[in-house]
């Protein structure tokens, strides 16, 4: 490769390990359910609380939701200048999880929306793209 | 348990005030109540204080210029709860009887905090505050719920500062003491939306104290006196239990629990001090407090009975949003306030003839539970 070729690839890293995964091309959470009761954890843990077993074991899950509120934040965070969206997912395995969302440009998200799981970069470290998950409004 | 009775109180104006030390403020609210209360410093033989940001040994720093030291102190915290927890854990200790008087404290300076002007960077494994939740926007999602679930409107949210900022205008120790309308409080600067400015708490400095005492050695002291007739405090419930984010579980069951003990009504309650840390939050307690049904928080506010001259006054003191939010500070002045107000000594604010009171607070956002912990104390006069 000459010295002034670009490449276009750039270094990713997730911005948690172990909380979402890439397999065969679809995207999912991973969390942990109990074999017993069936109840989801995430993120994934070693011991059920509804039935007191430790017989927890990794799942993946989250596909898709519908919306259960959002908002848009004009204040900047840790890792997101201002403004960024985010809401609340009820997702179709049961769980509620919060999450950054992806709009269309002016598309103002109703309550009960459908979503869509998505994994994208969120923010930027230096050279490095920092991935995680976001939900894409229908 | 012995009946145990609030014989004083005490505390400073809210306010920003960096040249001010914890340990000044926290004197200045304890030597008001001493003298509120009409004992000497030796009298009180125990204290619970509280700070979140105040640094160690609050107790022990904000006592010793008021000539207590050498007596039994515990200092706790519990985000925005401490005030009430260490009011809580005083009262118990003379309730059990292991002293017939003792002090309960909070102080807070967050002008000379670590998060004075900045956000605090969540843990790198908080996956929720790495994605960028903070503390407005989960309220945020809170009343955009409400008003998709219940019909809610801005203009009922915004009635909520309108009402505790003209109560602060009554209330000399209130950070602000401005009147504000519907308008000014929707079109100021958005911050999570709907939650403009004008719908949050400010940062606060200030601190509070109070003195209990054993109901039957009290008249030594005293004939004003409020007995405390219901406490509680909670935790709160994991994440994947709580049904409705615009209904708060926590306080919900901690009210019920502390009307059982008080052998009272929701109804029967006279003057309310409860936790407005946005205006969200005030209409969700009206309806988890009990005072009305559920999702009619906002028909709530609008008939005006929350109000200083309704049936049932909430933050005559000008609550969270106008009075101001020292973090540790705040669960012991709604307990002051309702002190005055049952006493007859509050002032402008003063509503007509209270017997019976009740405070609130909620705090301490903890990732994967509804919040961190929650207090109800129950007054009679």
């Amino acid at each position: 490769m000459k010295n002034n070729a670009r490449s276009t690839q750039t270094e990713s890293k997730p911005f948690i390990e172990n909380v979402y995964a890439i397999d065969g091309g679809n995207a999912y959470l991973v969390g942990s359910k109990c074999v017993h009761c069936g109840q989801i954890y995430f993120p994934s843990n070693h011991r059920c609380v509804e039935c007191d077993s430790d017989a927890v074991e990794p799942v993946k899950f989250g596909v898709r939701g519908k919306l259960y509120s959002f908002t848009t934040s004009h204040m900047a965070s840790a890792n997101f200048p201002a403004p960024y969206t985010a809401g609340f997912i009820e997702l179709e395995d049961g769980l509620r999880i919060f999450a950054p969302l992806r709009t269309k440009k002016n598309q103002v998200p109703d309550i009960g929306a459908d979503v869509v799981l998505v994994i994208d970069e969120l923010w930027r470290n230096g050279e490095i793209g920092v991935m995680g998950y976001a939900y894409e409004v229908q | 348990m012995r009946d145990v009775v609030v014989i004083g109180g005490g505390m400073t104006s809210f306010g920003k005030f960096p040249d001010r030390t914890p340990e000044d403020l926290g004197h200045e609210a304890v030597s008001a109540a001493i003298k509120d209360a009409g004992i000497r410093p030796k009298d009180v033989e125990m204290a619970v204080c509280g700070t979140v940001y105040g640094g160690w040994c609050i107790g022990q720093r904000i006592l010793k210029n008021s000539g207590i030291a050498d007596i039994e102190v515990l200092n706790v915290e519990n985000a925005c709860a401490t005030g009430a927890s260490a009011f809580r854990e005083a009262w118990l200790r003379v309730a059990t009887g292991q002293c017939d008087m003792a002090l309960a404290a909070g102080v807070e300076s967050m002008t000379t905090s670590p998060i004075a002007g900045k956000a605090i960077p969540p843990p790198a494994d908080d996956i929720d505050g790495q994605l960028g939740l903070t503390v407005p926007m989960f309220f945020a999602l809170q009343m955009r719920r409400h008003m998709h679930a219940y019909g809610t409107t801005p203009d009922q949210f915004a009635q909520v500062s309108v009402k505790n900022h003209h109560h602060g205008c009554l209330n000399p120790f209130s950070q602000y003491q401005k009147m504000l309308t519907v308008d000014e409080i929707l079109n100021s600067r958005m911050i999570c939306d709907p939650i403009t400015l004008l719908q949050c708490c400010p940062n606060s400095d200030g601190a509070a104290a109070v003195i209990l005492c054993s109901k039957q050695k009290a008249k030594r002291y005293t004939t004003q006196s409020m007995q405390v007739v219901g406490s509680v405090l909670s935790s709160g419930d994991y994440l994947h239990r709580w049904e409705d984010i615009a209904f708060s579980d926590m306080s919900h069951k901690a009210a019920l629990a502390a009307y059982e003990q008080a052998g009272i009504e929701p109804g029967q309650i006279d003057v309310i001090e409860l936790h407005d840390a946005f205006t969200v939050s005030e209409i969700m307690h009206y309806e988890d407090l009990g005072l009305c049904a559920k999702g009619e928080g906002g028909q709530f506010i609008a008939s005006g009975r929350p109000n200083i001259g309704g049936a049932i006054p909430v933050n005559p003191s000008g609550g969270l949003l106008s009075k101001g939010h020292p973090l540790a500070a705040t669960g012991v002045a709604q307990i002051v306030e309702v002190w005055r107000q049952l006493q007859g000594t509050a002032g402008k604010n003063q509503v007509h003839n209270p017997k019976t009171a009740l405070t609130h607070v909620l705090g301490g956002y903890v990732s994967g539970l509804e919040s961190g912990a929650a207090s109800i104390h129950v007054f009679k006069k």
